[in-house]
């Protein structure tokens, strides 16, 4: 064995580097020519970035082969999916692969955000930061546009209901509705619409947006971390590259079997008439349905301006230069966090219970959000530390998100909390 | 970090890369192999346009290993090929199963959601007519309609309501609902307390206690009420949602509504009349011609036994 890998040793593409003398490449604009040792560490960034980038070229090349099929037009999108599935070779799997990076992709642009930010690294990156809301912004619209491209019940009824959600917005959201439906109900011109959004305008957009999300790290110096914190000695980039090729095949394999395995669904053809009961949003909006179903102004409006704000404020609330680059800052900091988290389950948990015993005294959605404001508010005056307080906010956030979304998917016939392995239970 | 320990995770990524690759190789092997070992693929396939009216089927390739499907029509059994013609439904409109699929296993189950085909072969192939037309109206669908008379008469509809209203018991609807296949749609009927066990039905059991082909008609009815409907081709097959007017404008609910005056509208039922049979439930009474039934309200539910179209039960 240790011959074997001797072989390897000899034939070192990170010896080979650093000994010969470099030659420019244009890629390395976007990557860097040398990295420090920090940047190597798996728990730095945990791959998150590279992960969504993995997707998104997946999605991509997925996606380009599966145009040659799809026929983006009612009476034709159920049958050109069936002949994907059932008789194009390898239409099948090429489609469960779309769908599943699709997925993931979703996961880990989520997880990206928080780790950055509970890094604290979008300190002095406020460009970089908000250009990556932009990008969950175009793979949130990605994800919905392509839900409604197969056509079965489930799709046409979960655009429905993300349509209407979306629609309380005052004053924007109707003609935000009618932007992207084409009309006030999901028909026609909505399919075509979100056809075209979801190959050309939302692709584009977001390569335009990666690329530029790529450069400013690079431009502003790589991974963001404070002076404080051990940088290491700069080695050569064939050091990442061999890394990364580990983590890309991994997650190549790892979604390829959960592909194999589990091929995408593909529900009953939708019938513009008849909903399903319960009817529901995409998974990843069923936090916002269940918000919704509490209140339409607080959980389609008011959370959402107060979340989106929040997140765009986020490098202007902390501009700490402390423990930049640090998972959860300092050990108090991470300490109050902490308990944010506890607070926020506890709460969440009794918002819940008392929402579902019929005992309701205020909107659980209303609750998630006093707690956020109030947490930011004593945080940031108790411990003094705006990182603290941003992250006792985004700890409410992350709870009440991936809470409500639970919670959402439990939800049976007429809107009833039914538990997944009971009668009636709809889980997508 | 020094020169050595780099060398150490290179060899320890070294083993990532092995790994992943090979399984990344071997699960793309498998996919390959599932893809191309498809019985299917010994012939070549063939299929043809099929003009349906549900826009499911405009292409099958049943014929890709069924090559006899040309020939169907002159075979005994398909005597109803002879109103349809197999360019018009194809074959999956009444034997299910995805008419575009190439693979075996999904050409013959049920619907993209998986439920096993029932429908192949006699009897279970006559719930399919009821897709498109009011059972008992066309040759044929005789134990359908008895079925959906056995359904009214045992009061089954009473609490199985279209749109679950109108009785004073509710079950849930069986419009749409999913069964593994004929036993598990059976045990229900049978014993329903084996899946629910505060439920308020009654087990069936001894009812069809020797009446089996009584049980095949229910079971052949509620398991076409699991079935997508078809387009209504027949004016007698009316759209459920047009009946909902004329139930409630005859049979007024209140007592402050004028006084209903219930010739009753559906022509259906003066139409079989004679098949009705009130005395199973009601020893003392007995469908009367030209005399509307005076418990109409309570029986109203009914309408939704047969008038099987989607739409009705909306939210």
């Amino acid at each position: 064995m240790r011959a074997f890998l001797q072989q390897f040793r000899k034939s070192d593409p990170v010896a080979k580097a650093e000994s010969t003398p470099r030659r420019r490449n244009f890629l390395e604009h976007l990557h860097p020519p040398r990295v420090n040792a920090r940047t190597l560490r798996f728990r730095t960034t945990f791959g998150l970035g590279l992960a969504s980038l993995t997707f998104f070229a997946v999605l991509v090349l997925t996606g380009a082969v599966l145009m040659v099929a799809y026929v983006p037009s009612p009476e034709r999108a159920y049958g050109s999916i069936l002949d994907i599935d059932h008789a194009m070779t390898f239409g099948g799997f090429l489609r469960s692969l779309h769908r599943w990076s699709a997925y993931g992709m979703l996961l880990t642009v989520a997880l990206h955000l928080l780790r950055v930010a509970f890094q604290g690294a979008y300190n002095r990156r406020a460009l970089n930061w908000s250009i990556g809301l932009v990008l969950l912004g175009a793979t949130l619209t990605l994800a919905f546009t392509g839900y409604l491209l197969p056509w079965d019940q489930r799709a046409v009824w979960a655009t429905t209901v993300s349509a209407h959600i979306l629609a309380e917005i005052p004053g924007l959201g109707a003609p935000l509705r009618d932007l992207l439906l084409g009309g006030e109900a999901v028909g026609e011109a909505a399919l075509l619409r979100a056809y075209a959004f979801h190959v050309f305008f939302f692709p584009l957009l977001a390569t335009v947006f990666l690329v530029w999300h790529l450069w400013r790290v690079r431009r502003d110096g790589g991974l963001a971390s404070s002076s404080d914190v051990e940088v290491g000695v700069k080695l050569d980039a064939a050091h990442l590259h061999r890394r990364e090729v580990a983590w890309v095949l991994t997650l190549l394999a790892a979604v390829s079997l959960v592909a194999d395995l589990w091929p995408a669904s593909l529900g009953a053809l939708a019938d513009l008439h008849k909903p399903d009961n319960p009817e529901k949003a995409p998974w990843f909006f069923v936090g916002a349905q269940e918000l919704v179903s509490y209140s339409a102004f607080v959980g389609g409006v008011l959370v959402p301006a107060v979340c989106v704000s929040f997140l765009a404020a986020i490098p202007f609330l902390d501009r700490d230069r402390r423990d930049v680059g640090r998972l959860f800052g300092s050990p108090s900091a991470a300490m109050s966090t902490a308990a944010a988290a506890v607070l926020a389950g506890v709460v969440f948990a009794v918002g819940v219970w008392l929402e579902l015993s019929g005992e309701r005294t205020l909107d659980p959605g209303a609750w998630m959000l006093v707690l956020g404001v109030v947490l930011f508010l004593a945080m940031g005056a108790l411990t003094g530390s705006a990182r603290a307080a941003v992250q006792a906010a985004l700890v409410v956030l992350a709870v009440s998100l991936l809470g409500f979304t639970l919670v959402g998917l439990c939800r049976g016939p007429d809107w009833v909390f039914t538990l997944p392995w009971e009668v009636g239970a709809n889980v997508p | 970090m020094s020169r050595n320990s780099q060398s150490k995770g290179l060899d320890w990524l070294v083993g990532v890369w092995w790994v992943a690759g090979l399984g990344l190789i071997s699960v793309l092997t498998h996919v390959a192999f599932a893809e191309f070992t498809e019985e299917w693929r010994l012939r070549s396939a063939t299929g043809q346009y099929v003009e349906r009216p549900d826009g499911l089927g405009d292409v099958e390739r049943c014929s890709t290993c069924h090559e006899d499907v040309e020939r169907v029509s002159s075979v005994e059994e398909h005597v109803y090929l002879g109103a349809h013609l197999l360019a018009d439904v194809g074959c999956s409109a009444c034997h299910g199963g995805i008419g575009r699929a190439l693979q075996s296993q999904a050409a013959h189950s049920q619907d993209e959601t998986g439920s096993p085909n029932v429908l192949l072969a006699a009897p279970w192939t006559e719930a399919s007519c009821a897709r498109c037309h009011l059972p008992g109206s066309v040759e044929g669908t005789e134990r359908l309609a008895n079925g959906a008379l056995l359904f009214l008469e045992l009061g089954c509809a009473l609490c199985h309501t279209p749109a679950e209203r109108g009785a004073a018991v509710s079950g849930p609807s069986l419009r749409g609902r999913r069964w593994t296949g004929i036993p598990e749609l059976e045990a229900h009927i049978l014993d329903p307390r084996r899946f629910l066990s505060d439920g308020e039905m009654p087990a069936f059991a001894p009812t069809f206690q020797g009446h089996e082909a009584e049980l095949q008609a229910v079971e052949l009815y509620v398991y076409s009420l699991s079935l997508a409907p078809g387009l209504s081709f027949e004016s007698e097959r009316a759209d459920p949602r047009d009946l909902e007017a004329p139930c409630s404008s005859c049979h007024a609910n209140t007592p402050s509504q004028a006084a209903p005056t219930p010739a009753h509208r559906c022509s259906y039922i003066l139409s079989k009349r004679e098949l009705l049979r009130c005395d199973r439930c009601h020893a003392d009474k007995a469908f009367q011609p030209g005399k509307p039934c005076p418990s109409i309200n309570e029986h109203r539910s009914g309408c939704g036994a047969c008038h099987t179209n989607a739409g009705w039960e909306g939210r």
